[in-house]
């Protein structure tokens, strides 16, 4: 059998080259919320995702280094605040993911 | 795909969660409802009747700025240092011109058709608010804001019922409806601040 006839082939191929760093569920459910707001501060991102401040730390400096979000230290009042902001790189990426998803999974 | 629909919606959704929205809100419905009354109440051609006509587009521009302001503000002393801090996109999105859109064109109506339900003012002023409040709601997944517009919508139909002016009986759907938005505004509050109290450092 050739691989034309193997259209499984296609999807498995689709779900292999699916970006990893954005795939993974945390990191995720960050870009999903970064992608329809301006930009959101740590504690909105901590009590979204339910993650711990360790791991979601961990999380942020993974995308920020993979240049996906920007996070940018500053203070509300006396209050110290940490705002994410998804980059040009980052809606991209999310953008292309989604369609690689849809592509495997169907619409 | 359904999952980052949802996060999507919640995220929106928070805006409205705290109840400050429907409070600010609420206290501009009522105060428009006042400038109504007044002009409704007071004898053609006197200076409160000039005073009350000028003060309605500025009480309703300066109302939709200080909203805002007014939102923002306890946002930021309330809100953010609780659950967390959103800029929201400033770009308004196809769905919410669609709406303004249709709010403008129900007022427009109510100006300039011939006698009739929409001529009303308590029909059409239940139905603006009835569209702005279950649009806001249904987009973003809160029951709570599409019972509040249909609420309004009911007031505003009993009202036409009634024997009153077109301006009395707008009156009287503004008034009714503020008084509802900043008493359930004010418990959604209330709820707000005891579920989450005020950590001891407010982020990482």
């Amino acid at each position: 059998m050739t691989e034309k006839e193997h259209p499984i082939n296609e999807s498995w191929a689709g779900l292999t080259s699916v970006d990893k760093l954005i795939h993974e569920p945390a990191r995720l459910a960050v870009i999903t919320i970064l992608a329809v707001v301006e930009s959101t501060d740590f504690l909105y991102l901590q009590r979204a995702t339910g993650l711990t401040k360790g791991n979601l730390s961990i999380h942020l400096q993974k995308l920020e280094e993979a240049g996906l979000i920007e996070i940018q230290k500053t203070f509300q009042g006396k209050y110290p605040r940490t705002l994410c902001k998804l980059t040009k790189k980052g809606k991209d990426g999310f953008t292309a993911y989604k369609e690689q998803m849809k592509g495997v999974l169907g619409k | 795909m359904n999952n980052i629909t949802q996060i999507q919606k919640q995220t929106f959704r928070y805006y409205y969660e705290d109840g400050l929205a429907e409070l600010a809100v609420g206290i501009l419905f009522f105060v428009i409802g006042l400038d109504v009354w007044l002009i409704s109440s007071a004898p053609q051609g006197t200076p409160i009747s000039i005073a009350a006509w000028i003060l309605l587009p500025i009480i309703t521009i300066a109302g939709i700025y200080g909203v805002q302001r007014f939102v923002k503000n306890l946002k930021e002393k309330y809100v953010h240092p609780r659950t967390g801090y959103i800029e929201y996109s400033a770009k308004p999105n196809r769905y919410r011109w669609l709406v303004s859109g249709f709010v403008l064109a129900l007022a427009v109506s109510f100006m300039i058709l011939p006698y009739g339900w929409l001529q009303k003012g308590s029909v059409t002023g239940g139905m603006i608010i009835f569209v702005i409040l279950v649009s806001i709601g249904t987009q973003v997944g809160l029951k709570r804001l599409i019972a509040e517009g249909i609420l309004s919508f009911i007031i505003g139909i009993i009202l036409a019922f009634l024997p009153m002016s077109d301006n009395a009986s707008l009156v009287a759907t503004f008034i009714p409806t503020g008084l509802i938005l900043i008493l359930i505004g004010s418990l959604v509050f209330r709820k707000y601040r005891s579920d989450n109290p005020l950590p001891e450092s407010a982020n990482d």
